[in-house]
């Protein structure tokens, strides 16, 4: 067993929607652990609920209960104001429609996060990380879905984070693009040692990870990959 | 630049029509308020100016003849602080190239032994010199008649003075603040070209009117205390008085030329307030549908901001900065145009008022305040969509937003009437009532901007009306010959008997003061002949009241003034004469538009003064050749007993030309201010559902619909959106309307408030034409829409 802390603990995460008079209670009692320096991929069919794990280990959301420890601290007992300044320290995302300000420059876009962060990277260096120097100044618009994917990615990376949230990465990319981009996220994590955690309902990606956790309705499943496969070997 | 400011100014980029309307809207509500507010600050820095430098008195008094030695008598009354006695008498002026007799008012100065304080309602010299206190052969005269009729300091001018023609030398020209708006007696507005004040020296006044050491004006001032409520001191004035026949007490507040410039300020203060209120609501309102859609469209990109850790605090200045952008520029802006409207103002009323100097100043304090206001509405009009925007957390603005409430709308539930209506009307029907906010912004814009017109358009049909009324209804005779005394019958078959003479009438008026108790009146019962077809008193409706044989017929307004009713009595005491009280009983009631008249019949009046055919003036309709004419004026021009002749043409193309100039310029603005409230707001909203709706439009067009089919559905909804904003225009403006004229509404007239048929359909039809020009423009924007790309992107 290793020693090293986990970046991300989560215990007995309750999560329940409120809409009008309708209950849809959606996580019911996850235990869960992201390990710094690890590519974690959460697995669950559309609708399982990942989008709602992922923003609550992300500090995007409160859960109804449970509790979620990041750097010795409790963030379900944050409020909006200590939220936001845990995301702009600690947290990267990367979404599946890219959400990119389409009135901004791709190294403009990396400047929304670069401008908030204590210690950034060079935007343009995030930029090239991704391959992307020649198209800095082209705007969303001017740009492939999996190049805007690349922008969004150096967004995320940019702010040197502690971890990277993936929410459907490739979910609306080919799967040629979307294993580049996978194989994007796997180079990173060697290169920066960046802790990375990638959302999908595409169960091959699930061979690239070191742990994987598979979201289903009895609760969250934990394994790790003996031996982990390249972005170039899987296909879904 | 931060990065969130590069978005910002691209986003401000992008929606510049938008922008542009909205501060448009907002320039034109600060211009208002600065214009107008502006002229009002100069006018009354100028009155006050004029006043002290003039020593405007506060009380005027006219009597019949009153012995200087009384003076003193009367400034020792309680609450007088000074005065001064003077001469005023009505004369003819008889100038060598103009046919007609003019008229005009001699005033006396104060002698040189009056010399030592200031002299009460002193003039200002405009040109040559003063009068020489030894010469007495010379006038200053006043100074808009002068440039009108080209006098000049050498000329010699004659004027008949109590039946005696005279020669006086001008040696200049002048101004008194008492005479700011001058209008002469019986008109409704000014005429510089036919009537003019001639100021001479007292010892020539008392030897031209027979007044050797008398006076029969008094002005004078009031101490500080008595200012604030003259209405004692006017009266013990008016009692200490009485045995020297005093015809009017007139307190500065009811002073003519005081009362209209007083109007005037009214006027423009209710336009300093209406108008910015109405234009920077309507822009703060279109301001919150703008930023409302701009929070909708940036739901996603917030939320992702707000995902990468931006702070509430940071996107709320991001957003708002439009709202203060919108508020600088347009505030600015306005200033400017402000400025600008307040010199083309000042202008026209440098035309209308005899002030010495009427400056138009800069006003910081206004310009800042304006600028403050300016911002105030438009982040007012911003903060809703801004809140939307902040108010959500991260997850759920990243989110789809929910389609708005899809449930059935008011109509559904009547499925008769709601499915006769058709799809393409349903689907108007559902997009209007789901948008409510926004519908309910658009049906206010559209109906402020129906009510200017309305108003606008009424404002010139009430003042038409008016002088229509007065002249094609109430003053039909073609002259009207005023005497100085009363006249027998002789004079009657003289004016019979001048030159293309039809029809004579004749008037006696007697003056007097009409009590009721504690309630008393001065003014003039006017005595008018049974079978009199050229004076007709008239209801404000048009409607003609019979003179009753005996009685009163009064002027509604004044009976209420005195406290009476129909059938009650009141003490007629006649200002001249033995002075012996009549008791009369009212026997009419007229609801007259102007003045406080009272009519009586001519034989009953002749009787109840112990007269018999006296007379005061003649009406006359004639049917003249011009050489008759020519004869008719020169022989008018000699009658030794004439005060002054009336000449209605002249009159009415006087009082035309006053208003059609005033009103013209004015009018046309009010239409461009209402067209800015259409085309900020109305053409903002169609833009920003087109935007809104690129996607669905695009799709219309993918299934095979033509860009003007699609124009026409976004029409549907337009014309149920202004149709309904323009129906309750109609009303709004109407009581605008009647709320502007009550403005200029006081105890001596009313503005009835009129629009024909005419001027409704002015209004809606520049209503719908704004409308349509609106529809044009999306349509050309829908025409032009790349589809293709609208369906491609991917926002
Ligand atoms: N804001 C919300 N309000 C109500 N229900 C929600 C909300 N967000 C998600 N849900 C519901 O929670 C469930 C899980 O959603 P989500 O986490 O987006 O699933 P996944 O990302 O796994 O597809 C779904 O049934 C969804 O309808
Ligand atoms: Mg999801």
């Amino acid at each position: 067993m290793s020693t090293t802390e986990p970046a991300i603990r989560c215990v007995g995460i309750h999560k329940t929607y409120h809409t009008g008079e309708v209950e849809t209670p959606v996580l019911r009692g996850i235990d869960l652990e992201i390990m710094p320096g690890e590519v974690t991929v959460i697995l669950g069919a559309s609708g399982a609920g990942k989008t709602t794990l992922l923003n609550i280990i992300g500090g995007i959301d409160r859960p109804t209960t449970g509790e979620i420890w990041c750097g010795g601290e409790n963030l379900a007992g944050f409020d909006d104001r200590r939220l936001t300044e845990h995301r702009r320290r600690n947290v990267g995302f990367v979404f599946q429609f890219y959400n990119l300000v389409p009135t901004l420059t791709a190294l403009e876009n990396v400047q929304t996060a670069t401008e908030i962060a204590d210690r950034p990277m060079d935007p343009a260096e995030a930029l090239a990380l991704v391959d992307l120097s020649d198209r800095r100044d082209h705007f969303p618009a001017q740009l492939s879905g999996g190049q805007q994917q690349r922008v969004a990615i150096a967004r995320a990376l940019a702010k040197r984070p502690l971890v990277v949230f993936c929410d459907e990465p490739t979910g609306a990319l080919d799967a040629t693009t979307g294993r580049h981009v996978l194989d994007l996220l796997l180079r990173i994590n060697e290169q920066t040692g960046a802790t990375i955690v990638i959302v999908t309902h595409a169960a091959p990606v699930a061979g690239l990870a070191h742990a994987v956790l598979r979201l289903e309705l009895d609760g969250i499943h934990a394994s790790r990959n003996a031996k982990r496969l390249g972005a170039e070997d899987i296909s879904w | 630049m931060s990065v969130l400011g590069r978005k910002l100014r691209r986003d401000l980029v992008a929606a510049r029509g938008m922008l542009t309307a909205v501060v448009a809207v907002v320039a034109l509500g600060i211009g208002a308020l600065v214009g107008f507010q502006a002229t009002s600050n100069n006018l009354m820095a100028a009155r006050d100016a004029y006043y002290a430098r003039c020593r405007l008195a506060d009380f005027w008094i006219d009597l019949h003849k009153a012995p200087r030695t009384v003076l003193a008598e009367v400034a020792d009354i309680a609450g007088v602080a000074a005065l001064r006695g003077r001469i005023a008498a009505p004369v003819i002026v008889d100038l060598a190239h103009v046919p007609e007799p003019i008229s005009g008012l001699l005033l006396s100065l104060p002698g040189s032994d009056e010399g030592g304080a200031a002299v009460i309602n002193d003039i200002v010299l405009r040109s040559g010199r003063p009068l020489d206190p030894r010469r007495d052969d010379e006038v200053l005269v006043s100074e808009a008649f002068a440039r009108h009729r080209g006098l000049a300091a050498g000329d010699t001018l004659a004027l008949t003075i109590t039946g005696e023609r005279r020669h006086l030398r001008i040696v200049g020209t002048a101004i008194s603040a008492e005479f700011a708006d001058l209008i002469p007696p019986g008109a409704l507005a000014p005429e510089p070209a036919d009537y003019g004040v001639f100021y001479v020296g007292r010892q020539f006044a008392e030897n031209a009117t027979n007044m050797a050491g008398a006076v029969n004006s008094i002005v004078g001032l009031l101490t500080p205390a008595a200012r604030a409520d003259p209405e004692p001191v006017m009266e013990r004035l008016d009692r200490v008085l009485a045995p020297y026949g005093v015809f009017a007490t007139t307190p500065l507040a009811l002073q003519s030329s005081n009362l209209n410039l007083t109007a005037e300020l009214g006027g423009l203060a209710t336009m300093a307030t209406t108008m910015p209120l109405i234009f920077l609501t309507v822009a703060a309102l279109v301001l919150n549908v703008l930023m409302t859609r701009l929070a909708a469209q940036q739901a996603v990109i917030v939320g992702t901001l707000k995902a990468l850790g931006w702070a509430d605090g940071a996107l709320r200045t991001h957003f708002v900065s439009v709202g203060v952008l919108v508020g600088l520029v347009g505030g600015l802006l306005g200033g400017l145009l402000g400025w600008g409207l307040a010199a083309w103002l000042t202008e026209f009323y440098r035309g209308l008022f005899a002030f010495p100097s009427l400056p138009n100043r800069f006003y910081l304090g206004l310009i800042l305040l304006s600028l403050a206001i300016a911002l105030c509405f438009a982040v007012l009009g911003t903060l809703r969509g801004v809140r939307q925007v902040t108010r959500l957390s991260p997850a759920e603005a990243m989110h789809p937003p929910p389609p708005p409430a899809g449930g059935k709308i008011v109509l559904e539930r009547f499925p008769v009437l709601w499915r006769h209506l058709g799809f393409f009307w349903q689907m108007a029907l559902r997009n209007v009532f789901r948008n409510r906010g926004r519908s309910l912004v658009g049906i206010f814009a559209a109906a402020v901007g129906t009510s200017l017109l309305v108003s606008t358009f009424g404002l010139v049909e009430s003042l038409a009306y008016m002088v229509g009324f007065q002249f094609d209804q109430v003053m039909v005779a073609e002259y009207t010959l005023n005497f100085r005394t009363e006249l027998d019958g002789g004079a009657l078959d003289e004016a019979r008997r001048l030159p293309g003479v039809q029809r004579a009438e004749p008037v006696f008026a007697v003056a007097g003061t009409l009590v009721n108790a504690n309630h008393s009146h001065k003014g003039v019962v006017v005595g008018l002949r049974a079978d009199a077809t050229l004076t007709v008193p008239r209801d404000g409706d048009g409607t003609r009241a019979a003179v009753p044989a005996q009685g009163l017929l009064m002027a509604r307004r004044l009976a209420a003034q005195l406290g009476v009713g129909l059938g009650d009595r009141v003490w007629l005491i006649p200002t001249k004469g033995t002075r012996e009280p009549r008791l009369v009983p009212i026997t009419g009631l007229l609801d007259s538009l102007f003045g406080l008249a009272v009519y009586a019949d001519y034989a009953w009046l002749n009787a109840l003064v112990g007269e018999t055919d006296a007379l005061s003036a003649v009406k006359l309709r004639t049917a003249q050749t011009p050489a008759e004419r020519a004869a008719f004026l020169a022989e008018i021009k000699r009658m030794p007993t004439l005060e002054s002749c009336d000449d209605l043409a002249r009159e009415r193309a006087n009082l035309w030309q006053n208003f059609v100039v005033k009103l013209g310029g004015m009018s046309y603005t009010m239409i461009l201010f209402g067209a800015v409230i259409f085309f900020g707001a109305i053409l903002n909203a169609a833009l920003i559902g087109l935007i809104e709706r690129h996607r669905e439009l695009a799709t219309y067009r993918v299934l095979g619909y033509r860009p003007r089919e699609v124009g026409t559905m976004l029409l549907r909804e337009s014309l149920l959106l202004n149709l309904t904003g323009i129906a309750l225009g109609l009303p709004l403006g109407w009581w605008m309307l009647v709320g502007m004229n009550a403005q200029y509404t006081n105890d001596l007239y009313m503005i009835p408030s009129v629009i024909t048929p005419t001027g409704w359909a002015w209004s809606i039809g520049l209503a719908l034409a704004f409308v349509l020009i609106c529809q044009y423009i999306v349509q050309r924007q829908i025409d032009r829409m790349d589809w293709r790309e609208a369906l491609a992107m991917k926002e």
